[in-house]
């Protein structure tokens, strides 16, 4: 056999790696894929799953688009937000606040949530946006630990008047109400699936978009953004707002989950590290990274605490686990970055 | 609104916590000026110290302060060790590896740091029980108030500390190679400074800072609860913004002003009850100000040349 006719038959033999970039290079692939996860989310888990699982997944499903947020902001916008979680913790107050003192319907209470966290996402991220890189991360991280001292004083509503709706004694503590079609856990775990899922819709539509380009644009140089026209002000507020107001919906779908004495813990300064770990551990520059970060942070550590390695080994050590996904990932991504000779 | 007199008790306070976020920011800024790095792990890893320092005091689930059967002799001056021990060797292994990335990135990799000390210190000491790690201390009266020897302890050391940093940084040979990494990393290195050597010392230093901090920090609480104790370091961050993380005597003074602010709200009632109810936020208003005020001119970076 000639060497030309071996070459030839060399690189007609198709390997797994261009299998798959032929794959995922299909104009379906991505519509499938997605289609697949939500037909798997909406039907499959409800059917197989028993309600531990079901309220793991529901986890999962809220934390989901506050993960893509916190990612989009950083790996599309280059902007870090460490401070993810307040406009979490607005979205839920909001929500359960108008769920006890008015008769709005549910999913509109979610998004009215969405959109005051958004208003003040935008009202406290404009002096914020004067700043960039570490200083950005430190505005963001302490606007987090103000919001937790306000959220810690003014506490969530539990059924009561007035601007707080705090009751005065325990047992007058109400249930918060849920959508009237998904009141049972698996539905409101659906309803929640679905509200994740158009949240994350509206954040691809966006970054395939103009405004999706003009971020890239700013991420690479904002200077350079500047001289081709790019409005870099109004393009950061408008990236601020979005992941305000998905993280706002979010918080307003995790009041459904905690019905009886919303706490404080899921606000506080180190849940908003936390997310960030889990944020860079699932990935930045692609929202299924959220999706991924999601996954670890609640179904992965469950179902490693109940089949690997002892009972609470993995619940108690999930921060250092984070922690150290979260270093690991940074050494990784320079090492890399060096190997190809480019800025990390 | 309270009078002086019932203020000075709170005054007090105010100025021992200051002394101790002054502390904690000049431990920063010294490690940032060097580094590049903020380190968010101050707290997590002066927290572990300090719970390390409770077990060896023969602190157990059942008893929240130590009983003193322990190795006495150790506890102390071990805290102090591992603090150092742990940010050295972060320094000496994993910071080289993210030399070169901007401080963003490696202040997030000290946020690692801080969940990965966070979660042993879960596993190892559970966090719903209270403890407490009383510092040696004993108490006078002054102007008609209780005073600690610990907060008299903070106040001086803080002050030797920044007076101490600044002569080092300023007179010394190995201050200024410091200083040189601090403005160019590269040129220093090809000036002859041996900078792996220099940051090391630089991590050193504040590994110690960071040990001596939460030596006293526990005591000031009347507390040991991790939450707490480890973001400390937040709070603790706004002096050194309000300093740029360049001048410790701006960190010093603006940390002071922070501590006793934030303590006097405290007694606040009436009309006033919400500053008093709010008082915990005083860093964050402050040191969010101080970063609007520092970058109040707009700039973009072209061709390596900060433009207006």
């Amino acid at each position: 056999m000639s060497t030309a006719t071996a070459n030839a038959g060399i690189s007609a033999r198709p390997n797994l790696k261009t299998m798959l970039g032929h794959l995922t290079g299909q104009r379906w692939f991505k519509p499938a894929t997605v289609g697949l996860v939500l037909l798997i989310a909406l039907v499959v888990i409800p059917a197989w799953f028993d309600s531990f699982w079901i309220s793991n997944f529901t986890q999962m499903a809220l934390y989901a688009p506050l993960a893509a947020s916190a990612g989009m902001l950083y790996g599309r916008v280059g902007l870090v937000s460490l401070g993810q979680v307040a406009p979490y913790g607005i979205g839920t107050w909001v929500t359960i606040r108008l769920a006890f003192a008015t008769t709005i319907p549910y999913p509109l209470l979610v998004l009215i949530g969405g959109l005051v966290a958004a208003l003040l996402g935008v009202l406290i991220g404009l002096p914020a946006l004067r700043v960039s890189g570490l200083y950005l991360a430190l505005v963001t991280l302490m606007l987090a630990a103000g919001m937790e001292v306000i959220l810690g004083e003014i506490k969530f509503p539990n059924g009561g008047k007035g601007f707080k709706g705090l009751v005065k004694s325990l047992n007058d503590i109400k249930a918060l109400r849920r959508p009237s079609f998904a009141t049972t856990d698996v539905g409101y775990y659906r309803f929640i699936v679905v509200g994740s899922f158009l949240l994350l819709m509206v954040a691809a539509a966006m970054l395939a978009r103009k405004p999706g380009r003009a971020w890239a644009s700013i991420r690479q140089s904002e200077a350079a953004a500047l001289s081709a026209g790019i409005h870099v002000t109004r393009y950061k507020m408008l990236a601020f707002a979005l992941a305000s107001f998905m993280a706002g919906v979010a918080g307003g779908l995790f009041a459904g989950t905690v019905r009886k004495g919303m706490q404080i813990d899921a606000f506080n300064r180190q849940s908003a590290i936390f997310l960030i770990a889990v944020t860079i551990m699932g990935g930045i520059y692609s929202l299924w990274g959220g999706v991924l970060g999601a996954f670890f942070a609640t179904c992965l550590l469950k179902f490693l605490t109940q089949n690997v390695a002892g009972h609470q080994f993995w619940t108690r050590f999930s921060l250092s686990l984070f922690g150290f996904g979260l270093l690991t990932n940074l050494i990784q991504s320079t090492k890399a970055a060096e190997k190809k000779g480019v800025a990390a | 609104m309270p009078g002086l007199g019932q203020l000075w008790p709170y005054i007090i306070q105010g100025l021992a916590f200051g002394a101790v976020y002054a502390v904690t920011g000049t431990g920063l800024v010294v490690l940032y000026r060097t580094t590049g790095v903020v380190n968010l792990a101050f707290g997590a890893i002066g927290t572990i110290g300090a719970h390390i320092a409770w077990s060896l005091l023969g602190g157990s689930l059942s008893k929240p302060g130590p009983t003193g059967h322990g190795i006495r002799l150790l506890a102390y001056p071990l805290l102090i060790v591992i603090c150092a021990g742990i940010t050295l060797l972060y320094g000496v292994w994993i910071a080289p590896k993210l030399a070169r990335r901007d401080p963003l990135v490696k202040a997030l990799g000290m946020v690692g740091v801080a969940l990965f000390l966070l979660g042993i210190m879960k596993d190892r000491w559970d966090s719903s029980k209270p403890r407490s790690l009383p510092f040696p201390a004993k108490t006078f009266r002054l102007g008609g108030s209780v005073v600690t020897t610990t907060q008299v302890i903070a106040l001086i050391f803080a002050i030797v500390v920044v007076i101490a940093v600044n002569l080092y940084l300023n007179k010394t040979a190995t201050g200024t190679a410091m200083r040189a990494i601090a403005n160019d990393r590269d040129v220093a290195s090809l000036l002859g400074v041996p900078v792996r050597r220099v940051e090391a010392l630089a991590w050193l230093g504040s590994g110690v800072i960071c040990g001596f901090v939460y030596l006293m920090l526990p005591a000031l609480f009347k507390s040991l609860d991790q939450g707490t104790l480890t973001w400390f370091v937040i709070g603790a961050l706004a002096g050194a913004v309000v300093g740029q993380f360049r001048s410790l005597w701006t960190t010093f003074f603006a940390s002071m002003v922070i501590g006793v602010v934030e303590s006097i709200l405290t007694p606040f009632s009436g009309n006033l009850l919400f500053l008093g109810k709010m008082r915990k936020m005083t860093p964050f208003v402050i040191s969010v100000i101080a970063i609007l005020w520092i970058s109040r001119r707009r700039t973009v970076v072209l061709a390596g040349r900060e433009m207006q």
